[in-house]
């Protein structure tokens, strides 16, 4: 093993879950953010010497992966959100999020979902965050600002009726 | 709740999901990725270099470029007659001396858009320039383009309608990389990447650069914004 695999090793054992959660989050699907992540990796591993002097790696590759999914969305509008009384229909304790937490993500609209899973899950700041997604620092603050208010009154106890209604 | 304890919450939440796949699939579909992209571009540029021969005659048509670089004289008159009628070239001056050289020129030929590179520098000013001349490009610094973008898939395209080589080699000549673009036989849908590599050049020193790639990409607002 060369000492470029064993940096990207390890910098892939640090992060993959980290960007699995951030895609996940963005795309609504698990399946869909597990190939695309594994995608983007391999991609970042194909120019390693030009990712790892990237300043957020993480960022990159979850950039990456969002990128390759672009195209799908537009096809299959998978942004969709998820309507306000609908319940996630799976539930696989020990693999799988938490499906209320799960479900007031995804009542987000998908820019504001973006935005949280890069500032929750990578943990980048307003101006990475805006580089990663390609908006003004401005709107990522907005979005911010719009989705904590949002998932903090689902996710407090009786805070939905408060805040929405 | 604060903004912290809500992030907490929604990490907590998040926890149990977790990426499987081994770090060794991963290295292996990454060095599959990079065989394959050595291969596009061998392939590219061999696409463009028997473009060039089929068309050696049209690209040596216009003239060999830089007479003024150069110091020779000749069958330039073509290019001297041309370049007086129409619009001054448009270079990027290196930032230290010599002032005389330029790190890139584009000027106009006919339909043809005539690049010179000499030096690797202000690529995105280059790329900006051909653009505004109509040529809807993506310039890099290496044989890699962009990970925003992919490859432009068509049955049935010619390069050579679209990039001709000066050198009919496709390498540099003593002047840099000089090459034409009909900004016009851009097919639609598709995007002309031009990576110019830097090998064999340390950063910073003036002379010719590296091989050149040349492909297509396919026309999205990521890539072209890339």
């Amino acid at each position: 093993m060369t000492a470029d695999s064993t940096e990207f090793t390890a910098f892939y054992q640090a992060a993959r879950n980290n960007c699995l959660r951030a895609v996940y989050v963005s795309t609504g699907s698990r399946d869909a953010a597990e190939d695309l992540v594994a995608e983007a990796f391999a991609r970042a591993w194909a120019r390693w010497r030009q990712v790892r002097r990237h300043p957020a790696p993480q960022a990159w590759v979850v950039a990456t992966a969002l990128n390759a999914n672009v195209s799908s969305w537009r096809r299959r509008r998978r942004e969709q959100r998820l309507p306000d009384d609908q319940q996630l229909p799976w539930a696989d304790p020990g693999t799988s999020a938490d499906p209320d937490v799960m479900a007031a993500l995804l009542r987000l609209p998908v820019r504001q979902r973006q935005v949280i899973a890069l500032r929750f899950m990578l943990d980048l700041d307003t101006a990475q965050t805006a580089r990663t997604l390609g908006m003004a620092p401005g709107t990522v603050t907005a979005h911010t600002a719009r989705a904590i208010a949002r998932l903090r009154a689902e996710l407090t106890s009786g805070g939905k009726q408060e805040a929405w209604q | 709740m604060n903004d912290l304890d809500l992030k907490a919450i929604v990490r907590d939440g998040l926890a149990a999901v977790r990426l499987e796949v081994p770090a060794e699939a991963v290295l292996a579909r990454g060095q599959a990725i990079k065989t394959r992209r050595r291969s596009v571009l061998a392939g590219a540029a061999a696409v463009v270099a028997a473009a060039v021969a089929a068309g050696g005659l049209a690209v040596a048509g216009p003239g060999r470029p830089a007479a003024e670089a150069s110091g020779q004289t000749g069958a330039r008159s073509a290019v001297s007659r041309a370049a007086s009628t129409q619009p001054q070239p448009r270079t990027q001056p290196q930032p230290s001396r010599p002032a005389t050289v330029t790190a890139w020129t584009v000027t106009h030929s006919g339909r043809w858009l005539r690049v010179t590179i000499r030096q690797l520098a202000d690529l995105p000013g280059l790329q900006a320039t051909l653009r505004a001349d109509g040529a809807r490009v993506v310039v890099t610094g290496s044989l890699a383009w962009p990970s925003a973008c992919s490859p432009w898939r068509s049955a049935n395209y010619q390069m050579g309608d679209v990039i001709r080589m000066q050198n009919v080699t496709g390498l540099p000549s003593r002047d840099g990389s000089e090459f034409y673009i009909d900004p016009a036989q851009i097919p639609a849908g598709a995007l002309l990447f031009i990576g110019q590599s830097p090998v064999g050049k340390p950063p910073g020193v003036i002379g010719p650069p590296g091989p050149m790639a040349s492909g297509y990409l396919t026309d999205t607002p990521a890539c072209f914004g890339s």
